[in-house]
């Protein structure tokens, strides 16, 4: 992707079109990707947004030598994760006892437009255990390999397959089951 | 029972639709501006931007250097199995350093597109180094070890921005101090991978030999052709088919330039030469010709105009690209004084696309009436472009006979120009 190398390039040489043309190019795949992860519209906006401000005030640090859509899927995937404990940690501590409201009307201030099949599979993934959830979609949605999953999460490589394979499973019976009802 | 590659298929062809309020997209971007600025503020507090610093700190030419080192190696080991002609990858890396001088056509773009972006590149027998890239001549010194790149507007011969395909192209080959057939290879893979190096199938051949190059990981792939007999590439080509990006690029070994054309004082000297020369001397108004046309070309799609007049002019978009249209515009504003609003226009702070329609007349009105000026000052001329794509090196679009010249000069679809005689000119 010779025209994502010159972005970064033009990106860490201050350019403001360069960081106009990332934001266009990958804020759908990345709002995508949190919806799916998080399964909570204003969590997933807000991520992408959290996202999209450090890598513009990064400029001078950013090194990447890879994948421009790659390095911004794994950051979303990131901070997907840390708000999701942060969620998780929250109900259990019972500061949060009422349920987490999934936000599907569209509102004013809501940035992103979700299609009903994006919200139907949200709602199939948020059923897979968080890890197994990242990996399926990481895996085959962004394109991702094992290792580089692995790397992301901070696990070994087999630990990815093995979530792999359980959430290929599970997502097979969520689907079979909804075929019977 | 659905079978696990049935569940991986159905959820990699998922149509996940998504759209984003656009009211609030402006809010997002307006505040990721904001931070850029006050980021980039804070960096430049410590130290002002400066493209040899760049160069040097660039974490991209660490890459290259480490690249260059793997693929070195890889290229050193894998043998030309069916070859009639032992030549091997590194051959051809060697024989291209040795190489005086030569000439670089790049064509960038995208396989459902028209549009493709020309680059061309000039390498002097004393490691100087100009290129074109749109409306930017750049040159960039590779004989001593501080390097230099300096960008110049084409028509008005300032000093610019020296951003694009070509400048990081320079720039990674800079980190070197020469300029290698590897760093071009290792600048197009998007991964920092490991890449393997095969030679195909080249029965067809007897002259030319071709080296596939691979991605471990991505799609990604480079194909070099070089020759049997002198091991010197003549094309290599990529192709990512994750977004249908692809490059052809042309080496051409023939043509010698003098040591003026790679002066950027003599490109300046040139500029202020200018307001000296008659009218009727041609290079400015040539190279207003090319430029026009090929913003003409592009605004419509990629395909020469069926003819050069102020109604094939309306048929351009009005909702083509902004920036496209006021660089073209501020060009022609220094050579004809014109002012619209779009001079003055900020890129942070665009005009509402009821601002552009109410100035494109203006625009329309800039563009045919210089246009036809220029022409009006050539004696002879034919335009024959109707169809012919943007890039199309074989067919002449327009020629024409500067005054006082005994020669016609030719423009072609790339946009090159030739002087030629008049009894050679095409029926």
């Amino acid at each position: 992707m010779l025209e994502d190398k010159v972005l970064i390039w033009k990106f860490k040489c201050g350019s403001s079109d360069a960081l106009c043309r990332i934001y266009e190019k990958y804020r759908k795949d990345l709002l995508r990707l949190a919806a799916i992860l998080s399964n909570n519209s204003s969590d997933a906006e807000d991520i992408v947004h959290d996202v999209f401000v450090s890598f513009a005030q990064s400029a001078e640090t950013l090194k990447l030598s890879g994948n421009l859509k790659r390095f911004l899927l794994t950051c979303v995937a990131n901070r997907a994760r840390n708000k999701n404990r942060a969620n998780q940690r929250r109900q259990t501590d019972g500061l949060d006892e009422a349920k987490s409201v999934i936000s599907q009307s569209k509102s004013p201030e809501q940035w992103m437009i979700q299609s009903e099949e994006l919200r139907r599979w949200s709602d199939i993934m948020v059923q897979l255990p968080y890890g197994q959830r990242e990996t399926v979609i990481l895996h085959l949605r962004a394109g991702m390999k094992f290792r580089q999953i692995a790397q992301s999460q901070g696990v070994s490589v087999n630990t990815v397959k093995g979530r792999y394979r359980y959430g290929l499973n599970k997502l097979r019976s969520i689907l079979d089951g909804e075929v019977e009802k | 029972m659905r079978s696990a590659e049935n569940i991986e298929k159905i959820v990699k062809n998922l149509n996940l639709d998504i759209d984003t309020n656009p009211q609030k997209d402006q809010t997002v971007l307006s505040e990721l501006l904001d931070a850029q600025k006050r980021s980039m503020k804070q960096q430049s507090a410590l130290a002002l931007p400066n493209i040899r610093r760049f160069i040097m700190k660039s974490p991209m030419t660490k890459f290259a250097v480490a690249a260059v080192v793997v693929i070195a190696v890889l290229i050193g080991v894998n043998p030309f199995s069916n070859s009639k002609t032992s030549i091997v990858l590194a051959d051809v890396v060697e024989r291209f350093e040795s190489v005086p001088f030569f000439r670089l056509t790049i064509y960038l773009g995208y396989d459902n597109s028209d549009e493709a972006k020309k680059v061309e590149i000039w390498k002097s027998e004393d490691s100087h180094v100009r290129a074109h890239e749109g409306n930017k001549v750049i040159f960039a010194d590779f004989s001593n070890n501080e390097t230099n790149i300096i960008a110049f507007d084409r028509a008005t011969k300032q000093p610019i921005n020296n951003m694009g395909y070509v400048s990081m192209i320079l720039k990674e080959l800079c980190s070197q101090g020469r300029f290698s057939l590897d760093t071009i290879i290792n600048i197009i893979p998007s991964e920092d991978g490991i890449t393997s190096v095969e030679t195909a199938d080249t029965a067809a051949s007897k002259e030319t030999v071709v080296f596939e190059i691979k991605h471990k990981e991505t799609p990604e792939w480079i194909s070099i052709w070089a020759l049997r007999s002198s091991k010197l590439p003549v094309r290599m080509c990529f192709h990512d088919p994750r977004n249908n990006e692809h490059g052809d690029f042309f080496f051409d070994y023939s043509e010698q330039k003098d040591a003026k054309f790679f002066d950027p004082e003599a490109f300046t000297n040139q500029a202020q030469e200018q307001p000296a020369k008659s009218s009727s001397e041609n290079v400015l108004n040539e190279q207003e010709i090319i430029d026009v046309l090929e913003r003409w070309t592009v605004l419509s799609g990629g395909s020469f105009p069926s003819s050069l007049d102020i109604q094939t002019i309306k048929d351009i978009d009005p909702n083509a690209d902004i920036s496209f249209l006021y660089n073209g515009l501020k060009n022609l504003n220094g050579a004809i004084n014109f002012e619209t609003p779009f001079a003055t226009f900020d890129r942070d702070n665009p005009p509402s696309q009821d601002e552009i329609n109410k100035y494109f007349d203006s625009v329309l009105f800039v563009l045919s009436g210089r246009f036809q000026e220029v022409l009006a000052e050539m004696t002879d001329w034919h335009y024959v472009g109707q169809g012919v794509k943007l890039g199309d090196a074989y067919t002449a679009i327009l020629w024409f006979r500067p005054k006082g010249s005994e020669k016609y000069r030719v423009i072609y679809g790339d946009l090159s120009a030739k002087d030629v005689k008049p009894e050679n000119l095409q029926k």
